[in-house]
């Protein structure tokens, strides 16, 4: 018998694959191109989110850090509402939906991804590193001081990077569907 | 094209029975897109989809799939 979180895991599921198919979004997703500009839009939001976090590092605490990262936060939240969306759509919810509801090919496109974004975090982390390293060795100290206003958006930015990566590169990847049956 | 193009004739062997690439779909248990990339040589199926393609036809795996480009029909046996 199935527990709890499998059956609303489901569910979810199910809801999710009934709105993969609303005709209301192919006009923002129906050619590749249209897709790479929807991933180019994707991707700015997310920078948006670092740069936020760039305003954080040098501005916090002030009502200015607070007032500009909020507005940027409004902007990428809006942008990725919609991104995040048509691109479930357009990638048959590669990203999302369990192993057993995905055929081979989706799998073997899934796994690409995630080998990507895997690569692109690992390098995203290396830099970071490099960053911290030379921002002790400028400190000429043991400590360095970092904003607590930092922490949670820091945390949040990593989480939806993180999360929307593979989303992303599905989205560029992703060649023109063939024509249906009735256009050949 | 690459050393690693597998061919087939999924195309044919649907439309000479009349079988719409959704109803292959439904019948292999994959995305109709998939077919449509099979199709258009975008997606190599693996051995495990390929037999089970060619069980669907019932026909033997090679006469789907060729590492080799199948000739056009009408040029084989055209030298007699």
């Amino acid at each position: 018998m199935k527990g709890w979180w499998a059956r609303q895991r489901e569910a979810q599921e199910r809801r999710q694959l009934a709105r993969l198919d609303d005709p209301r979004t192919l006009r923002w997703r129906d050619t590749r191109a249209k897709r790479q500009r929807l991933v180019v839009a994707g991707a700015g939001a997310l920078a948006l989110l670092w740069a936020g976090l760039v305003v954080i590092w040098f501005l916090a605490p002030s009502d200015t850090a607070r007032n500009v990262y909020i507005s940027m936060l409004f902007v990428a939240f809006a942008i990725g509402v919609f991104v995040v969306g048509v691109l479930q759509q357009a990638t048959g919810g590669i990203t999302t939906l369990s192993p057993g509801r995905l055929d081979e090919r989706q799998l073997d496109e899934r796994n690409r991804a995630y080998t990507t974004a895997h690569l692109a975090t690992t390098a995203g982390l290396v830099v970071l590193v490099a960053l911290s390293l030379q921002a002790g060795r400028t400190s000429g100290g043991l400590t360095i001081t970092i904003p607590l206003a930092l922490i949670y958006p820091g945390a949040f930015t990593l989480a939806v990077t993180h999360l929307f990566l593979p989303l992303l590169i599905v989205g560029w990847r992703l060649p023109d569907p063939p024509p249906d049956d009735e256009d050949d | 094209m690459s050393a690693e193009d597998v061919y087939n004739r999924i195309t044919v062997l649907r439309a000479e029975r009349g079988i719409s690439r959704r109803d292959l779909a439904s019948a292999l248990g994959v995305h109709y897109q998939t077919i449509g990339y099979l199709e258009r040589g975008e997606y190599s199926p693996s051995l495990f989809l390929a037999l089970r393609i060619a069980a669907y036809f019932e026909v033997p795996v090679e006469v789907v799939f060729s590492l080799k480009p199948f000739p056009r029909l009408g040029s084989e046996g055209g030298a007699r």
